[in-house]
């Protein structure tokens, strides 16, 4: 009997291969699309549970406001909130560790340029890695121990367990492996290269914690502590409040605030953006559409199969009747068709794991994270799939099972009582469909529309083949590269235009004006080398001798000024060229403002631009900016590389691309687009083989009226007319249902970006045009088919 | 006011040819009533689609009102069909999701017939065909004789001056049949002219001339006294 059914049900497959086909891939799509969905939402959920105890570990952040301003979220904290802690609570497991910077690294005679921050010897106690080579638990506690990852220890030394063994920073301190920890998952918000010992005498945490408790301490440190039995959080929260009210607010101009905020580390990620974060944070909207997009992809997915199974077993009325008639039960019947559903959601499920393996490389790269796929390994995910597709066979089985095994044998025969129902549901599920789609389109049109407004922003700077020196300019002018052949112009800064170190001012720089602002050195030809102008008054110029002196407190005028358009503002000026002329005490002496430059964003998008005060001082500059010729970019980078390698013999020249730096200010925001463009294409799949499924049943069920209307005297215009007047309905009813939840869900998104578009009724029309192009596309080849029939075609076909 | 000269009209799928329509010539004047009778299968729906502008013939002439249409194009029949006929048939290809009054309507739906006007010829056709009461009722909700007469409604309604039925009484019981005969007897006495198909002799005899068909020829016509 078994095999009996089972050759109907392959014979059945065989003979309708399209309809089992779209039917199949259909499903299969669906499910692969949730799979990769809930891997990535897994991954976001899991943040930080691959650290042994990490519900225990917490962090503590900072931040501040002026009395105008909402507060300011910073990641780091002052480096000595930990020592304060330390000898007030039973906490023993709290540690620093440094924002890091670039050293040169020599091992044997090979020497590099990486990554390094200083960690507390306690670090690694908080945070218990998977260990590849040595012991972590020791690691950092002598002055010379550092820790690798293993992608770093393969990179330096060639192997995975180099411990014991030596590397050269800056050709000045030898420096010990003492273990090796794996390579940080995705689902972390920590990223650091290697990490020294804070011990060690010239870490930069050393020569702060020789003083005493202070206030104003540069070094920003994030702190980290595992919260023992015999403390509590609120012990934690009190004592930071002393920490403020005894070495914070006697020294605090008036009106600025600062406080601190104890968070869990597995809540980090879902913060909003904040100053000084390790990693990008993840944008919860984009979280909540993926999940909410793979439900409803899979939802649709499994309706459609449910659907066209259920208009495949009516078909079948004739083989139900003579089963029937020769003594099948309605037991059997139910076992047959649920059975067959079976076998093809069985089908679609192979079919999904290979589409997924196949996507999955593709949408890591498009949303830049690293989900892996491990059936073996993975106890939960293929599980799910399994039950998922059970369930959807034997919903598909069961409807068409029970309907037509109820049926008489001479009913089911003649096959009166099952025409295919439930056309209002495939329209209702059409409706859905085309509800997630246009919510798709319209967040994929917000999304482009914000990425080509960042872009906009940093396209202010004109960073066409200009270059950035790191530290070139701390060891000697720009002249030394403005005469190599193929340099057009070099100029330097302290850091700009690639982010601004975190520290800010605060301060009254005006009567009444009491605000933050951020100071920045640049050379004098550092503004006309990024292509700007100035918005009013003028910038530095060499030829006035009085532009170039240092700010200092020691003069009685500081140092001539430009500042940003937020400045302008922030300074309470009227208008740009209002501020021309006036004097701000931002270097304690009077400085006058000569002129004010555009705004333009040195961090992530997400985060506003700050007011800034931009001054010639040599002694700071670092970083220089070569901008070279097109036809000799080649001759030219090869001049600053052997320059370079005459300044400082011991490390590799730190060179790249500004425009590349700067991309990456906005390369998150290229990530949520991608994905929502290709949850949109697979969404555009469904939708569209929802709205054929019912294009076709729509245009079986009124072939006839068509043919009555046509020998009516109804034209093929008005039959089209007619036929696609009732297709659009549900993409209508679509918009209606997409754009409410549309609007708040990218307000939202929006929301998190300092600068953004605002959201216009624009994108909501085109998306919704879109959609509505795209299902006429579907069934416009139904509609015309009918359209096209001849009146007596379309009445014989009873 | 119609006349067919040697129509040919043949059917094919994949392995059979079927000549439905054989060298057939017939005239119907104006004002005629003629019935077309024959076995099934000789070809009588096929003369009346052809006649209707329904179909097309493949060979042979057609004067539709004096013009020749056997090589009209779909859309041009259409123009010609939505002023100028009216159908009738033996299922009544009723519109399932439209009641009785929009069923009627369609037929004026195509021919720019204002609001008002539609109002008020659907009453008028439904008063005639004496189904006025069942105007909101679905065409399932109604008998086989009183869904026919609906259908009658809609061919009259436009006031064609042709009006075709394919087996009308097909489907209807005796009483039911003599009264649908009785509204086309009526609409013809009135000057349209009717060409019906019909199995029935009885039937056929309200009409004033018969045409038999054989295998797609004309075998014999009959004029009837009036």
């Amino acid at each position: 009997m078994l095999r009996n059914y089972l050759m109907a049900a392959l014979r059945n497959l065989a003979r309708n291969k399209l309809h089992a086909a779209i039917g199949i891939c259909g499903l299969a799509v669906g499910l692969a699309a949730a799979l990769i969905a809930a891997l990535y939402v897994r991954n976001d959920l899991t943040y930080e549970h691959f650290l042994p105890g990490y519900a225990r570990i917490y962090r503590i952040s900072s931040s501040y406001a002026d009395p105008a301003g909402a507060p300011v979220p910073i990641d780091v904290t002052p480096p000595d909130v930990a020592r304060w802690l330390a000898v007030r609570l039973p906490i023993r497991q709290i540690a620093r560790i440094d924002v890091g910077s670039r050293h040169g690294i020599r091992v044997g005679t090979v020497s590099s340029l990486e990554r390094l921050s200083w960690a507390d010897p306690e670090f690694f106690d908080i945070f218990r890695f998977p260990v590849v080579a040595g012991d972590l638990a020791r690691a950092l506690r002598r002055p010379d121990d550092i820790v690798l990852t293993r992608t770093l220890a393969r990179q330096l030394f060639g192997r995975d367990d180099p411990v014991g063994q030596t590397l050269l920073l800056d050709d000045k301190h030898l420096l010990r492996v003492a273990a090796v920890i794996e390579d940080l998952p995705p689902n972390t918000h920590l990223n650091f290269g290697i990490v020294a010992s804070s011990l060690a005498s010239f870490s930069s945490f050393t020569p702060l914690d020789a003083q005493p408790l202070a206030f104003g301490k540069s070094v920003d440190a994030y702190t980290y502590f595992r919260l023992p039995q015999a403390a509590t959080l609120d012990q934690v929260r009190a004592s930071l409040h002393d920490f403020i009210a005894a070495l914070y607010k006697p020294k605090m101009a008036g009106g600025l605030r600062f406080s601190f905020s104890v968070v869990p580390i597995a809540a980090i990620h879902r913060l909003p953006p904040a100053e000084g974060a390790m990693k990008a944070r993840g944008s919860p909207a984009l979280l909540y559409a993926i999940a909410a997009v793979g439900l409803l992809i899979l939802l649709a997915a499994a309706i459609n199969f449910v659907n066209l199974s259920t208009a495949r077993a009516a078909a079948r009325h004739v083989e139900v009747g003579i089963r029937k008639a020769v003594g099948a039960t309605r037991r059997t019947l139910i076992v047959q068709f649920i059975g067959e559903a079976l076998l093809r959601t069985g089908l679609a499920l192979l079919v999904a794991l290979g589409i997924a393996e196949l996507l999955l490389p593709v949408f890591n790269r498009l949303s830049q994270s690293r989900l892996t796929f491990d059936y073996l390994h993975d106890s939960s995910i293929l599980p799910a799939a399994v039950g998922f597709a059970s369930v959807v066979g034997v919903l598909a089985g069961l409807y068409p099972a029970v309907i037509l095994s109820s049926f008489r044998p001479v009913t089911a025969l003649r096959g009166g009582a099952t025409r295919a129902g439930g056309e209002a549901v495939r329209s209702a599920l059409v409706t859905v469909q085309f509800a997630v789609l246009t919510g798709l389109a319209i967040a994929i049109v917000v999304v482009f529309d914000q990425t080509s407004y960042a872009e906009r922003m940093v396209g202010r700077l004109d960073t066409t083949r200009i270059f950035a020196v790191n530290g070139a300019c701390g060891r000697t002018d720009a002249d030394t590269f403005r005469t190599l052949p193929g340099v057009v112009s070099a100029a330097c800064s302290a850091s700009a235009p690639l982010g601004y170190i975190y520290t800010k001012s605060f301060g009254t720089v005006r009567r009444g004006v009491k605000t933050f602002f951020t100071d920045e050195a640049v050379d004098f030809d550092f503004f006309e080398l990024y292509g700007l102008k100035p918005v009013a008054g003028r910038f530095f110029s060499r030829d006035r001798g009085g532009d170039a002196a240092p700010g200092g407190t020691s003069s009685t005028r500081g140092a001539p000024i430009v500042i940003n358009e937020t400045a302008v503002r922030k300074f309470g000026f009227s208008s740009a060229r209002a501020a021309v002329g006036e004097l701000v005490n931002v270097f304690g002496p009077p400085s006058e403002i000569i002129g004010v430059v555009p705004d333009f964003p040195t961090r992530s998008i997400r985060s506003p631009i700050d007011a800034t005060v931009f001054y010639v001082d040599p002694k700071q500059f670092d970083l220089l900016s070569v901008k070279v010729s097109a036809p000799q970019e080649a001759q030219a980078l090869a001049a600053i590389d052997a320059r370079w390698a005459q300044l400082d013999p011991s490390r590799p020249v730190s060179r790249f691309p500004v425009a590349q730096m700067l991309r990456e200010l906005y390369a998150d925001l290229e990530a949520d687009g991608a994905v929502f463009s290709a949850c949109s294409a697979i969404a555009l799949l469904l939708a569209c083989a929802g709205m054929y499924g019912l294009a076709s049943s729509i245009a079986e069920r009124r072939t006839k009226e068509m043919g009555i209307r046509k020998a009516m005297g109804a034209g093929r215009a008005d039959v089209l007319r007619l036929l696609l007047r009732q297709l659009t309905l549900p993409v209508l009813w679509a918009q209606l249902l997409a754009w409410p939840v549309c609007y708040v869900v990218m307000d939202r998104w929006l929301a998190g970006f300092a600068y953004h578009i605002e959201l216009g009724a624009a994108s909501f029309l085109a998306a919704g045009a879109a959609v509505i192009a795209i299902s006429w596309a579907t069934v416009l080849g139904h509609a015309l088919r009918v359209a096209r029939a001849r009146p007596v075609a379309a009445l014989r076909y009873e | 006011m119609l006349r067919l000269e040697s129509i040919r009209k043949t059917y094919r799928t994949t392995e059979v040819e079927t000549r439905a329509l054989d060298d057939v010539s017939l005239e119907v004047a104006a004002g005629e009533f003629v019935a077309i009778m024959g076995p099934s299968g000789c070809g009588k729906s096929t003369l009346l689609n052809i006649l209707g502008l329904l179909d097309s013939p493949d060979g042979g002439a057609y004067w539709f009102f004096g013009e020749e249409v056997s090589k009209y194009s779909e859309q041009r029949l259409t123009a010609l069909r939505r002023t100028g006929v009216g159908f009738i048939f033996q299922s009544f290809n009723l519109i399932d999701d439209l009641n009785v009054a929009e069923n009627v309507e369609v037929a004026l739906l195509y021919r720019h017939v204002s609001r008002g006007d539609r109002k008020r010829r659907i009453a008028a056709a439904l008063e005639r065909v004496g189904i006025a009461h069942r105007a909101r009722h679905l065409p399932q909700q109604l008998s086989g004789g009183q869904q026919q007469r609906v259908a009658i409604a809609r061919a009259l309604v436009a006031e064609p001056k042709l009006i075709l039925a394919d087996e009308p009484t097909g489907n209807l019981d005796t009483e039911n049949g003599a009264a649908v005969m009785d509204l086309l007897a009526g609409l013809n006495a009135a000057g349209t002219t009717v060409v019906m198909v019909t199995h029935s002799l009885v039937h056929a005899a309200r009409a004033k001339r018969t045409v038999k068909l054989l295998d797609g020829r004309v075998v014999s016509e009959t004029l009837l006294a009036a």
